[in-house]
């Protein structure tokens, strides 16, 4: 047993691919084997592989790392939460561990990764923004040597690395409103080649940026191959601390932590501080592309968390002054109808009250001068026709209501005379 | 207040501004309007109930229709004749003795008191002995 070497088998998940390796770790550092590559729908056998390597290699750790979005750094650990170690004063928290069935012994968050990989270069009061990308995601924190200030998360999918680096400038601009630092020194983690992110980083944030490029196996390796390195670090599930416990020996192969539906009940955190990630959904990545302004302003003021009922609330005056107007509107036709009714009827009362008044007057002049057979009366004329006795007087009688008339007469054969009469009124 | 309204969205802020400009441009307008011709509505109205008064009217103005009107009509003069010549008009023939020409007189005048109509253009009368015939048109208010 003295002879067998100490292996480290590293394994993650990165879109549908679960990709392995193990090295072998030697006093002059590790020796990494072929990265093996599996399809998610070939998990058995990408479990059966691990499982020999285990049997294979009975000195050994299993190391995964946690590419959720839902941890965060904070400086208090959480025992319903799992936790790791980081700092003397500072913990990565995240919901659970959700790892399903695969044999992990070792679970590292990307931020005891960017610790592990930069601790020796924080100073005391230099602040060190640390960036890290893994699969898509961008793993920040703001520290110095002695703690980790603020950390967030975000996703980089479907972005363009100008948008990316907008978000990492404007989340430095979001701390510095909370905590009046910029970021005296930008150390990036990178495990491909991201060369245009980096260009378009340098110049967003005016920064000189010397970028680490390391496989996450790499750093996996290294952070197993020390039991000092590693016994702090790797990250626990208070709810499945016997299974935790037993990583701390390396001689003992620990089993996969199923607890995830024991975790499922734990009560999320409120994570109401000034993160900038706001991890609901560790597995949706969706997520990170909710707008970095949204984001900000909810960790600012928490006045727009409310975000649908304060739209519908804004309709409300809209709509009031609709109502109010619609109301108005509605009632001022339906008034004018019935003004516009009134207003005719007095116009044809007195129209009505002059044709009776001339009617009166012509009927009334008439007298016993003469006889009359036809009358037409409008408001403005009148025409009359008749048959006379006293031409005279009824001449006079004409005259006298309606004066400038026509009045004609007009012998008839039986010695009768007729009359017409016309005049305007 | 004021930091509320800082702290909503453009939307919102948008939203506000519509509501306000509505209803400076619109309901104050409008509003102002109804009331306006409220006042007025009411003095002819009160102008119409003072006629209805005098004339000793004791019912309101009704709405003209063809039966209605022949027969009340057909109460005060011998004959009446009502001839529709379109959706809003009526042809109006009414025989009467001469001594009724009161009647009709005071008729005319109170006409419009009694039923939404006007008297379109003239009225005709026609004489003979002693029956007077008189015809005109009426069209509905």
């Amino acid at each position: 047993m003295q002879n067998q070497p100490y292996v480290t088998i590293t394994h993650y998940k990165e879109r549908e691919f679960y990709y392995l390796n193990h090295a072998i770790q030697t006093q002059e550092g590790f020796i990494p084997k072929d990265i093996e590559q599996f399809h998610e729908s070939e998990k058995e056998k990408f479990i059966e592989r691990i499982r020999q390597l285990q049997k294979k290699y009975p000195k050994h750790q299993v190391i995964s790392l946690s590419l959720t979005f839902n941890q965060v750094v904070k400086d208090k650990e959480d025992p319903t939460k799992a936790c790791a170690k980081l700092f003397k004063e500072n913990y990565v928290i995240q919901d659970k561990i959700d790892i399903g069935n695969l044999p992990v012994t070792l679970y590292f968050s990307p931020f005891a990764l960017l610790y592990e990989e930069y601790k020796d270069k924080l100073g005391e009061k230099k602040l060190t923004l640390l960036i890290g990308l893994f699969d898509r995601k961008l793993y920040i924190m703001f520290a110095t040597a002695d703690k980790v200030h603020q950390s967030w998360i975000i996703g980089t999918r479907g972005l363009t690395e100008k948008q990316i680096a907008d978000r990492v400038y404007k989340s430095m601009k979001a701390y510095y409103k909370i905590s009046y630092k910029f970021a005296d020194q930008v150390e990036m983690l990178v495990n491909d080649d991201s060369p245009k992110l980096l260009k378009v980083l340098r110049e967003e944030l005016s920064m000189k940026i010397l970028p680490t490029q390391k496989t996450i196996h790499y750093l996996l390796h290294h952070m197993g191959s020390d039991q000092n390195l590693f016994i702090s670090s790797f990250i626990k599930s208070y709810l499945a601390g016997n299974q935790a416990q037993e990583a701390s020996s390396i001689n003992q192969e620990m089993v996969a932590l199923h607890s995830k539906e024991e975790l499922e009940n734990v009560t999320v955190n409120s994570l109401d501080d000034i993160r900038l990630n706001t991890p609901v959904d560790s597995l949706s990545d969706e997520h990170s592309k909710t707008s970095f302004l949204k984001k900000e302003t909810s960790s600012r003021g928490g006045v727009s968390s409310q975000k649908v009922p304060v739209s519908l609330f804004s309709f409300i005056p809209l709509l009031f002054v609709l109502l109010i107007g619609g109301y108005f509107f509605m009632q001022e036709r339906n008034l004018e109808e019935q003004r516009n009714l009134i207003v005719s009827q007095s116009l044809a009362q007195s129209n009505n009250t002059l044709l009776s008044m001339t009617s009166k007057d012509v009927f009334g002049a008439m007298g016993k001068n003469a006889e009359l057979q036809s009358a037409t009366i409008t408001t403005d004329s009148i025409k009359l026709k008749g048959v006379v006795w006293g031409i005279e007087p009824l001449r006079n009688s004409l005259d006298e209501r309606f004066s400038n008339g026509e009045f004609v007469i007009k012998p008839l054969e039986n010695f009768m005379t007729e009359f017409s009469f016309k005049s305007k009124i | 207040m004021l930091e509320n309204l800082k702290n909503q969205s453009m939307v919102t802020k948008i939203l506000y501004l519509l509501a306000l400009l509505l209803f400076i441009a619109w309901v104050i307008p409008t509003m102002l309007s109804y009331y306006s011709n409220m006042e007025r509505y009411q003095d002819s109205k009160q102008e119409i109930s003072k006629l209805l008064s005098k004339y000793k009217i004791d019912r309101e103005t009704q709405p003209f229709t063809k039966e209605l009107f022949q027969q009340t009509t057909e109460s005060i003069f011998d004959k009446v004749e009502v001839k529709r010549l379109d959706s809003n008009r009526y042809h109006i023939d009414i025989e009467m003795k001469r001594e009724d020409l009161k009647n009709f007189h005071n008729f005319i005048d109170t006409l419009s008191l009694r039923y939404y109509v006007q008297i379109d253009g003239e009225l005709k009368f026609e004489a003979k002995e002693d029956t007077v015939y008189a015809s005109f048109i009426v069209s509905k208010l």
